[in-house]
């Protein structure tokens, strides 16, 4: 099993990754997701998509989400590689991920600071449990 | 890309993460409802246009890929997301 830990902040429990897409000439970047158990979706948000310059105009929409009131347009990124550290400080095999949802804000009236979001998806499909002891200030997800 | 090279950039930027955590209450006081651009433990632009903030970042020659930049707020977001 491997263990990654998470980061306790202000916005909640996040998880920093490396990221890396040939495909869209995005180099290792960092992004930080926010883990939220109650979202369905995993989706790099509008913000996050323009500080690494994804060419997110170019990729073709496929989906609404309604983010904390604001409407947000998915496209989707294929075979995008994300790199995790263990607890250890050991980097682990990259994830691929065969189509990450970019975000696009398509109202004007936008919210400000909607995060990148790791969702149940992720969870399942790369069969992650998540563990979080408040008392203890741990969180980390591990590896079935 | 060598391992090591990858490594620290993920141990700088995950520094400046808790570098951020540390001093948000100060960050918060100084910078509501603006973005900040945190880069080697400083913060290095702050807008309340992430635009500007990138801009901010291109002209000192600041990779924003590899920089933590958060929204900061003193009105807390809670997220309901649902297709």
């Amino acid at each position: 099993m491997v263990r990654i830990p998470l980061l306790i902040t202000p916005d909640g429990l996040i998880l920093p990754v490396t990221i890396r897409s040939e495909k869209y000439r995005v180099p290792y970047s960092q992004v930080i997701f926010l883990v939220d158990t109650g979202s369905t979706l995993t989706f790099l948000s509008p913000d996050d998509a323009s500080r690494l310059h994804i060419p997110v105009s170019s990729l073709m929409a496929f989906h609404h989400v309604q983010v904390g009131g604001t409407m947000i347009e998915l496209s989707k990124m294929n075979k995008v590689e994300l790199i995790l550290k263990d607890a250890k400080g050991i980097i682990v095999k990259p994830i691929v991920i065969e189509e990450l949802n970019v975000g696009k804000m398509v109202r004007k009236n936008k919210i400000l600071g909607v995060p990148s979001i790791l969702g149940l998806d992720f969870l399942l499909d790369n069969r992650l449990s998540f563990h979080y002891l408040p008392s203890e200030k741990i969180a980390y997800l591990e590896t079935e | 890309m060598a391992s090591k090279k990858i490594a620290n950039l993920m141990d700088e930027f995950s520094e400046d993460i808790q570098w951020f955590t540390k001093n948000y209450p100060e960050i918060l006081k100084e910078h509501n409802n603006q973005y900040v651009a945190i880069k080697n433990k400083k913060i290095v632009a702050a807008n309340s246009d992430f635009q500007k903030v990138m801009s901010e970042l291109e002209a000192m020659k600041i990779d924003s890929a590899n920089t933590f930049v958060r929204f900061v707020s003193k009105v807390k977001m809670i997220l309901i997301s649902h297709g």
